[in-house]
């Protein structure tokens, strides 16, 4: 009873975060001229003499409130708006690019928390050991790595220098042909899974060879992150009072390490995964790019860089929905991993 | 002894991991020695930038909208080949110019679209009508509007501002099967044929339209007043279509690819390719491999990349295609006093004043200044033609050897030194000028010219500032009640509608033009030689009336024209068949007639 009642608030609270993430972001886009704003609709400089009409057609110099009013009463009528980069309403837009950015995400989570956390728990159990300054020498490369490079250097080297080995974008055009196809249904728009569901599988492992470059960059980036996280949060388990006692008492080095110290260091970690998955779900532009994985990141910078308002603001109400949920979720998980933790009645 | 060995795995995983980057990293080019192998046979595949806006062809107005609406619709009439100015026949079989202010088309039989309804003479009345009626702001039924109409929007203040008579009367069925096209005023049959030609003049099918919530035909009532300026998204047409073209829509995923089939009912005979796939791509490198991997056909080059390819013996590489397109630095001759970007606003040597370049002599200084070979080899890597006026090498009117300036740095300074009573010389000047962030030719034609000013006297000083594309627009098509936007000198190109040299010199120089009017420039007598010569027949008198307007411009430049910049196009070797025909829209080139084989 205490949960629901802790997930009911928790979701109503989503109401006014929402409505400051939008007039916020709104009160932004004031900051561009109209014309400026108006140019999202012109594709060529012929069509610059119309841009006085274009700005009267979507009222982009009326005052804020009348033009936020209008787009929120829009949305309570179920319309989140049109995207006018990629030629399809916001909503829409939205479960068009979110399979892919969660295709990327699904599989880039694991792991990285999986890699964060066991070699950031060996480098504090190795602590000034070579292990730890092996750990410590990658995790620095890793965070360090430019995006764009890593990934950039990824292909020419899997799908340049191996010829057409590990290829960009999500599938190959046979394959896309085979999934737009009627007899291949496509339940999710996630690759891996529908084709597991349609018993595919020459899109699974075409969808699985298109997946393992952008993967692995990002996890190389936000590896590096986890892995430090967990080596600290690990060292100050490791020198807590319970720690020596269960020493003391002459318990096994491996269960000191795995049951007392790791669960314990493992909190602020999940806190961090949790964020981590919802920065992933809103996308990962340079990767998304670079790949030619079109997600939500692709869509949410093309449509800031054209300045479509609309877009943007789908975007961040998708973002604050997630993170919103995201933290319901980690707080729930915290309870499972510490008992000590009750929500809403803070830590017994 | 595990320890250990756990020791010695770790080592040898990190060599291993490091080897596989770095030795291809040092032996390797990126695969590109390999040969391209042939693969994906009967598709014909690109990868390209830029998104279609929409397949409405009455809405398109962007080269990937028009490039897809070419391979799906038909026109009533082709150009020969390479030509600008010989025609085909396309969906009409013939047409006659009735009198000087009105043409007609006999429309084909037989021809099916690909939805099954038979192309009728109705189909294309209304396929006209309907462009006329919608008239979407900022699209290219302008061109349809000024000939058939005599105005250039069916709006005014919001309003519309023509009956649905006069749209009626515009297009008419005559004799059964032949479509006449009324003129508000005595138009050149060739321009209205260079108009028909684009992919807006492509043909539709009334009756699909209808069924699928488009206007009904009637222009009796107020009804048809609700299809005029509509939303994109309220369009069927903006995401499916129904051409009688060569490829039928199969399937557009927006922002990652465009897949149409052959339509083998084709009149002209079947396609050459069974798929013609347009992958949208950002990223270079990714296009280069996917070409180099054969996996795509053709892929867009950035100038800048053009070196990575020009080895590699498996491409097909076709250059020094004169694009219909110019750029050009825009001198602003009524600045608004309260831009940033003019200093102190005087000449007093920190700044300058709104009407700087009002003095002649300042712009003839600075067109002398610029240093145009550099920015050739610079900026378009040697691939351009340096131009004297806003006219391109592919129009009539075009003469090669008409007057173009050229750096002369002695009689810039001598020009220059006669500016402003011959005061500038020894107060000076500092501007800003802008350019579109990330657009390296633009910044390098900056750089030139603020580095060639201070060469000539240090007191000549030019400072650079990038600025977000749709910024600069908003400062370009801005005016006051009493001057012009803010940016002293503003750089910016033009794309033709259609082949002809009024497309170009009416925005560069009649008073009303696109950019002339924001400048504030031209001139009564200048504007007069326009209009002359806008409507002439091809040929010597035409030819030399535009080499008057030419001189014009080189007498009182509007601006430093930089250059028309010369295409290039990058296919597999088992591509053939590409010619250049620069109103062909995108880069793949006339698609029906080219082929793939592995031999």
């Amino acid at each position: 009873m205490e949960l629901r009642a802790y997930i009911a608030r928790r979701l109503l609270l989503l109401i006014p975060v929402l409505f400051g993430v939008t007039v916020f972001i709104f009160a932004i886009t004031m900051f561009f001229s109209p014309t400026e704003r108006a140019t999202l609709y012109v594709t060529s400089p012929q069509g610059m003499r119309d841009l006085p009409s274009i700005i009267e057609q979507y009222g982009l110099d009326r005052p804020f409130f009348v033009q936020y009013g209008t787009w929120l009463n829009q949305v309570f009528h179920g319309n989140l708006g049109w995207s006018n980069v990629v030629s399809m309403p916001v909503g829409r837009a939205i479960f068009h690019y979110l399979p892919a950015t969660l295709e990327l995400a699904i599989f880039a989570t694991p792991i990285i928390i999986l890699t964060g956390i066991f070699f950031g728990s060996r480098a504090a159990a190795h602590k000034d050991k070579p292990v730890d300054h092996a750990t410590r020498v990658v995790a620095i490369l890793g965070w360090s790595l430019p995006t764009f490079w890593l990934g950039l250097l990824l292909m020419m080297i899997f799908y340049g220098y191996f010829r057409g080995l590990l290829p960009p974008g999500r599938l190959s055009s046979a394959m896309e042909i085979m999934v737009t196809s009627g007899d291949f249904i496509r339940y999710t728009r996630i690759n891996t899974l529908d084709a597991i569901l349609n018993l595919n599988g020459p899109v699974l492992l075409d969808a699985l060879r298109h997946l393992i470059l952008p993967v692995i960059t990002i996890s190389t980036v936000n590896v590096a992150f986890i892995m430090r996280l967990m080596r600290s949060s690990m060292l100050e388990s490791l020198g807590k009072g319970y720690i020596l006692t269960a020493r003391a008492k002459g318990v096994q080095e491996k269960l000191v390490i795995s049951k007392h110290a790791r669960r314990n260091a493992l909190i602020p970690v999940i806190t961090v995964s949790g964020y981590l998955f919802a920065a992933l779900a809103g996308g990962a532009v340079i990767t998304e790019t670079i790949f030619s994985f079109k997600g939500m990141g692709w869509w949410a910078s093309q449509s800031a860089l054209r300045l479509d308002i609309s877009s943007v603001l789908g975007f961040a109400l998708f973002m604050a929905v997630m993170f919103v949920l995201v933290n319901l979720v980690v707080d729930i998980l915290y309870t499972r991993v510490d008992p000590r933790v009750r929500l809403g009645g803070g830590v017994q | 002894m595990s320890k250990m060995f756990s020791k010695m795995g770790w080592i040898i995983v990190a060599v291993l991991c490091l080897s596989l980057v770095v030795f291809p990293a040092c032996t390797g080019d990126g695969g590109g020695s390999e040969p391209i192998p042939y693969l994906h046979d009967g598709q014909f595949i690109q990868q390209t930038i830029g998104e279609v806006d929409s397949l409405d062809p009455a809405w398109g107005y962007d080269t990937a909208s028009g490039e897809q609406t070419d391979y799906i619709y038909d026109t009533l009439l082709s150009y020969d080949q390479e030509s600008t100015t010989d025609f085909i026949t396309g969906l009409a079989t013939n047409w006659t110019e009735v009198s000087t202010t009105a043409m007609k088309f006999h429309i084909a039989s037989g021809i099916t679209f690909h939805e099954g309804g038979n192309l009728t003479a109705e189909d294309v009345e209304y396929t006209f009508e309907r462009a006329l009626v919608q008239d979407r702001a900022g699209g290219p039924t302008w061109m349809f509007n000024y000939p058939l109409l005599g105005k250039f929007r069916t709006r005014s203040a919001g309003n519309i501002t023509v009956t649905g008579a006069e749209i009626d009367a515009a297009v008419e069925i005559v004799d059964t099967d032949w479509v006449q096209f009324n003129f508000a005023f005595e138009f050149p049959a060739i321009q209205w044929k260079q108009i028909l030609v684009q992919s807006w003049g492509s043909i539709l099918d009334k009756e699909w339209c209808v069924a699928n919530g488009e206007w009904d035909g009637d222009l009796s009532g107020e009804g048809w007043k609700a299809y005029n300026n509509p939303d994109k998204q309220d369009s069927y047409l903006y995401n499916h279509a129904n051409g009688t073209g060569p490829w039928k829509l199969d399937l557009w995923e927006a922002g990652e690819y465009i897949r149409l089939i052959a339509n083998d009912d084709y009149w002209r005979g079947a396609p050459p390719f069974d798929t013609v796939i347009t992958q949208w791509v950002d990223e270079w490198s990714s296009r280069k491999l996917t070409l180099l991997n054969g996996d795509a056909d053709h892929v867009y080059v950035p100038r800048a990349y053009i070196g990575e390819l020009l080895d590699i013996d498996d491409l097909l590489k076709i250059s020094a295609l004169p694009e219909l397109s110019n750029d050009c630095l825009f001198f602003n001759m009524n600045i608004d006093p309260e831009s940033d970007l003019i200093g102190s606003g005087m000449l007093d040597g920190e700044g300058i004043p709104s009407d700087f370049f009002t003095d002649i002599h300042v712009r003839k200084g600075f067109s002398l200044a610029f240093d145009y070979d550099t920015y050739l080899a610079d900026a378009l890597l040697g691939e351009g033609t340096m131009l004297g006026s806003p006219l391109v090498n592919g129009l009539a009117g075009y003469d090669p050897d008409l007057p173009k300036y050229e750096q002369d740095l002695v009689e810039a300074a001598a020009e220059l030194d006669l500016a402003w009573g011959g005061n500038l010389t020894s107060l000076g000047f500092k501007f800003t000028m802008v350019y579109n962030s990330g657009n390296i030719p633009r910044k390098t034609a900056c750089e030139i010219l603020a580095e060639a000013l201070y060469s000539i006297n240090p007191l000549y000083q030019v400072s650079i500032l990038p600025m977000a594309w749709p910024t600069i627009l908003d400062n370009i098509f801005t005016e006051t009640e009493t001057s012009k936007g803010p940016l002293p000198l503003f750089q910016i190109g033009w794309i033709a509608d259609y082949p002809d040299a009024d497309n170009f010199i009416t925005p560069f120089m009649f008073s009303e033009g696109d950019f002339a009017y924001f400048q504030d420039y031209g001139s009564p007598t200048v504007d007069a030689m326009i209009e002359a010569a806008r409507f002439m027949a091809n040929g010597p008198a035409r030819d030399a009336a535009y080499a008057d307007i030419h001189n014009a411009y080189h007498d009182d430049p509007g601006g430093i024209m930089l250059a028309q910049p010369l295409g290039r196009r990058f296919f597999t070797k088992y591509i053939s068949g590409f010619y250049f025909n620069p109103t062909i829209p995108g880069t793949p080139g006339p698609l029906y007639e080219m082929s793939k084989s592995e031999s």
